[in-house]
């Protein structure tokens, strides 16, 4: 993927990290990354970076709840969703499949009547 | 399924306490690499050479960027600001599993309770001795 569709990301990581947990229950950061991974045939990749941070903040706002267990040595946290945070995955993606559809007209070409008349 | 051995996840953890030493989000950053590292070995790479990819990717500079950009995403503010103590505030983006945080959490009871047993024990010395001398 394109360095630039990162813009795009940025904006619906939030979207994506909720529907992925409310779907799939529980589930870890790098299976998280490696998910989406999968499901886009490694279009779209997420870095630690950019995955944490948003976690961390969902977690923060009462979307998400952890706990950590112990797996071969290191703690690994696992991640699912808050009646809260699955209320907010369905309104987000609904949210977004929204502007995906006035996108989808903004940027088809205009039909071809004059404007204004 | 190749698993990490401990002295590999020390280089892992050693890399990371190099980039930022009481980051919030190390042990959940060592488990993440550990994977990834343990993944490209599955794929038929030797340790060194897995590592050596996962490391360039993240790098130190990268970590320390995580670091800034969860500062900026997490940052304290509003009712919950209001609300803050000292201690919340000192250990705001670090690692509060460490120990530090739970030892300044309790230490308001702490007081009290030295402060009360204290004055316990001193009135009974004190009634003891009260009553042995009379």
């Amino acid at each position: 993927m394109e360095s630039s569709s990162y813009e795009f990301l940025r904006g619906t990581l939030k979207t994506i990290v909720l529907k992925l947990l409310a779907e799939q229950g529980r589930m870890y950061g790098y299976q998280i990354t490696q998910s989406v991974k999968e499901r886009t045939g490694g279009e779209i990749l997420l870095t630690f970076g950019a995955l944490y941070p948003v976690l961390h903040k969902l977690e923060q706002e009462g979307m998400l709840v952890t706990e950590s267990e112990e797996v071969e040595g290191r703690l690994r946290k696992y991640y699912s969703v808050t009646p809260l945070g699955s209320q907010t995955a369905d309104e987000k993606v609904s949210e977004f499949e929204r502007f995906v559809g006035l996108m989808r007209i903004l940027l088809q070409s205009p039909p071809d009547v004059a404007l204004g008349q | 399924m190749e698993k990490l051995t401990p002295s590999q996840l020390e280089r892992i953890y050693i890399h990371l306490l190099a980039a930022s030493p009481d980051n919030v989000l190390q042990e959940e950053l060592l488990d993440h690499l550990a994977c990834e590292v343990e993944h490209l070995i599955n794929a038929g790479q030797p340790f060194e050479k897995a590592w050596s990819e996962v490391s360039g990717e993240a790098s130190i500079i990268s970590v320390r960027c995580l670091k800034k950009r969860y500062q900026n995403e997490l940052t304290l503010s509003g009712e919950r600001l209001q609300q803050a103590d000292l201690t919340e505030l000192v250990f705001e983006y670090r690692n509060k599993a460490y120990g530090a945080y739970p030892l300044r959490q309790a230490y308001p009871t702490h007081i009290v309770n030295a402060l009360l047993a204290g004055t316990g024990i001193f009135i009974i010395l004190l009634a003891g001795l009260t009553l042995l001398t009379s």
